[in-house]
C-alpha cells in the first residue's frame, strides 16, 4: 500500500456513506449545492480518503479538548460489509461475486478493519481469501502452453482487483514453467 | 569392545587433503592450457596462495548467494565491496588472458595449419562461456540493486539524513550506486517540481511528507514472506537442539508471540523481519 500505488488510490476513492455530527457552513458542495451549509445528521456519500480523516478528527474549537468530542462525521455501516454480504461469504466464499460487490473488496476490507479493529470481519476475510486463493491456484494451474481463446471461466469474472493480480502472476508463472519444460 | 578412532582417522584425512591441495595449487597456475570449466580463474590463483580462505571458486559461490538474496529480499542489502572488487578484477584479467591465448592461436594457425589445435579451441570456448556466465550474474545483480535504489529512493534519502541509522549509506551502496541515487533523485525531483509541485501551496510541496494521511516514503515491506534455506554454521553459540536432537535456530515472531525452530537443512516460508539478522550473519539464505 504505497503512496504511488495506483490500485490503492482507486480503492481510496470508493464512496462510503457518512452522517455529519455538526452543522458546517460553506461545505454544501459536498452535497451538490454549493453556498449552502451542511446540516447536522445529514447523510452523505464521501470517498474513503476524505471520510477516513474526517471520522478521526474531532470538531473541537480548540478550547475543550479534554472531553471526548465526536468527530466531524460518523461512518455508517457500509453496504459492502452488510450482514447480507457477510452471510454470503460465510455460506460459500468461492461462489460469491466479489467483483460486483466492490472491485477493490480486499483492499477496502483491509482499510475498514484497520479503522475499526473489527476482529470478526478480519477472521472472515482471511478465511475467505484463503479459500478463494485455493480456487485461484486451481484455475491458474490449468494452463495451455499456447493461450486458448476461450480461457475465461465464470469464476474469473468474480475476482476483485487484488485477486486478479494474484491470478495473473501465478498463471504467468505456471505458463512460463510449462513452456520452459516443453521447449527444452 | 569398540574403540572409536574416528578423530584419529579425521586427523590423517586432513593431512592427506592438505598435501593434495597444495599440489593442485602448484600445478594448475603454471600450466595455463589445462584450464577446466570450474577453474578458469586459475590464472589469478597464485596471487592468493597464502590466503586459503579466498579462492575464486568460493568468491563465485558467495556472489551467487548474494545475487539470490538480493533478488528475493524486500530491502536493499549492503554492497559487498571487497568481493565485488575481486570479481571485477578477475573478470578483467581473464578477459586479457583469453585475448592473449587467442593471439597464440592466430600465430599457431598461420604457422602450422594442419596441426591438431581443435582440441585447444574447446578450452578457449569454455573460458569464454564461463566468463559470460560470471558477467551475466554480476550484471543481473547490479541491475537488481539499481531497481531497488529507484524504488526506495525517498527511504534511502531519509536514511542519509538520519545520523543514528544502523548502516551509513556509503556502506549500503557502492560509490557508483550512490552517484546514481543522487543524480537520479535530482532529475526526478526536477521533473516533479516543474510539472506539478510548483502549482501546489507551499505546505504541500514536500515530496517526502510522512505526516499526511498517507506516508509518501515507501519503506521496504519488512513483513514480506520469503522462502529461506537454513544453512547453519558449525560451532555456533546460537544453535539449540530440538526434541529430535537436530540442531536448529530458535526465532520468535513478535506479532503472534510464537517461537519457531528452524532446523538446519530445512526450507521455510518466513516473514523477512524475523530472519533478517540470520540473513546478515549468513546462517540462512533466500531461495
Amino acid at each position: 500500500m504505497g503512496y504511488y500505488d495506483v490500485d490503492d488510490i482507486l480503492a481510496d476513492s470508493a464512496d462510503f456513506s457518512c452522517k455529519f455530527q455538526y452543522d458546517l457552513p460553506g461545505l454544501g458542495y459536498l452535497e451538490g449545492n454549493p453556498g449552502r451549509s451542511i446540516d447536522k445528521n445529514a447523510r452523505l456519500d464521501l470517498p474513503l480518503w476524505l471520510a477516513r480523516i474526517l471520522a478521526i478528527v474531532g470538531g473541537a474549537d480548540g478550547e475543550d479538548d479534554t472531553d471526548e468530542v465526536p468527530p466531524f462525521v460518523e461512518l455508517l455501516p457500509a453496504d459492502i460489509f452488510s450482514p447480507k454480504v457477510v452471510n454470503a461469504i460465510k455460506a460459500d466464499a468461492i461462489a460469491i461475486d466479489l467483483h460486483s460487490i466492490s472491485s477493490h473488496f480486499q483492499a477496502l476490507a483491509l482499510k475498514w478493519i484497520a479503522l475499526f479493529g473489527d476482529d470478526k470481519l478480519a477472521a472472515l476475510c482471511s478465511k475467505m481469501v484463503l479459500l478463494r486463493a485455493l480456487e485461484i491456484n486451481a484455475h491458474a494451474g490449468s494452463v495451455n502452453v499456447y493461450p486458448a481463446a476461450d480461457s475465461s471461466s465464470p469464476f474469473l469474472l468474480t475476482l476483485d482487483e487484488a485477486e486478479k493480480k494474484l491470478y495473473k502472476k501465478s498463471h504467468d508463472a505456471y505458463r512460463d514453467h510449462k513452456r520452459w519444460m516443453v521447449e527444452n | 569392545m569398540d574403540i572409536d578412532i574416528e578423530d584419529i582417522l579425521a586427523d590423517l584425512d586432513r593431512d592427506a587433503t592438505a598435501v593434495e591441495y597444495s599440489d593442485q595449487s602448484h600445478v594448475l597456475p603454471s600450466d595455463g592450457n589445462t584450464t577446466l570449466m570450474n577453474s578458469s580463474f586459475d590464472a589469478t590463483r597464485h596471487g592468493h596462495k597464502d590466503v586459503i580462505e579466498i579462492t575464486p571458486e568460493r568468491d563465485y559461490q558467495s556472489l551467487i548467494r548474494l545475487w539470490r538474496n538480493e533478488r528475493c529480499a524486500p530491502e536493499l542489502l549492503p554492497y559487498p565491496f571487497l568481493l565485488m572488487s575481486r570479481m571485477l578484477r578477475r573478470v578483467q584479467e581473464q578477459m586479457e588472458h583469453i585475448e592473449n591465448l587467442s593471439m597464440g592461436f592466430l600465430q599457431e594457425s598461420s604457422e602450422a595449419p594442419s596441426d591438431g589445435h581443435s582440441n585447444n579451441k574447446l578450452q578457449l570456448l569454455c573460458m569464454e562461456a564461463e566468463l559470460e556466465r560470471v558477467k551475466f550474474v554480476i550484471r543481473s545483480y547490479l541491475r537488481c540493486r539499481l531497481s531497488k535504489v529507484d524504488k526506495y529512493m525517498l527511504y534511502l534519502r531519509q536514511l542519509q539524513g538520519d545520523n543514528n541509522s544502523a548502516i551509513p549509506l556509503n556502506e549500503l551502496l557502492s560509490s557508483h550506486e550512490l552517484e546514481y541515487h543522487e543524480r537520479h533523485s535530482a532529475i526526478l525531483l526536477k521533473l516533479l517540481n516543474e510539472s506539478i509541485l510548483k502549482h501546489m501551496p507551499p505546505e504541500l510541496q514536500a515530496i517526502n511528507d510522512t505526516e499526511g494521511s498517507v506516508s509518501m516514503v515507501d519503506e521496504p515491506d519488512w513483513d514480506n514472506f520469503v522462502f529461506i534455506y537454513v544453512r547453519g554454521s558449525p560451532n555456533d553459540p546460537f544453535l539449540d537442539n530440538n526434541e529430535e536432537g537436530k540442531p536448529c535456530y530458535t526465532v520468535s515472531i513478535s506479532d503472534l508471540n510464537e517461537d519457531v525452530e528452524l532446523t538446519i537443512g530445512g526450507i521455510y516460508v518466513m516473514p523477512y523481519s524475523v530472519i533478517r539478522d540470520l540473513l546478515r550473519q549468513e546462517k540462512v539464505e533466500l531461495i
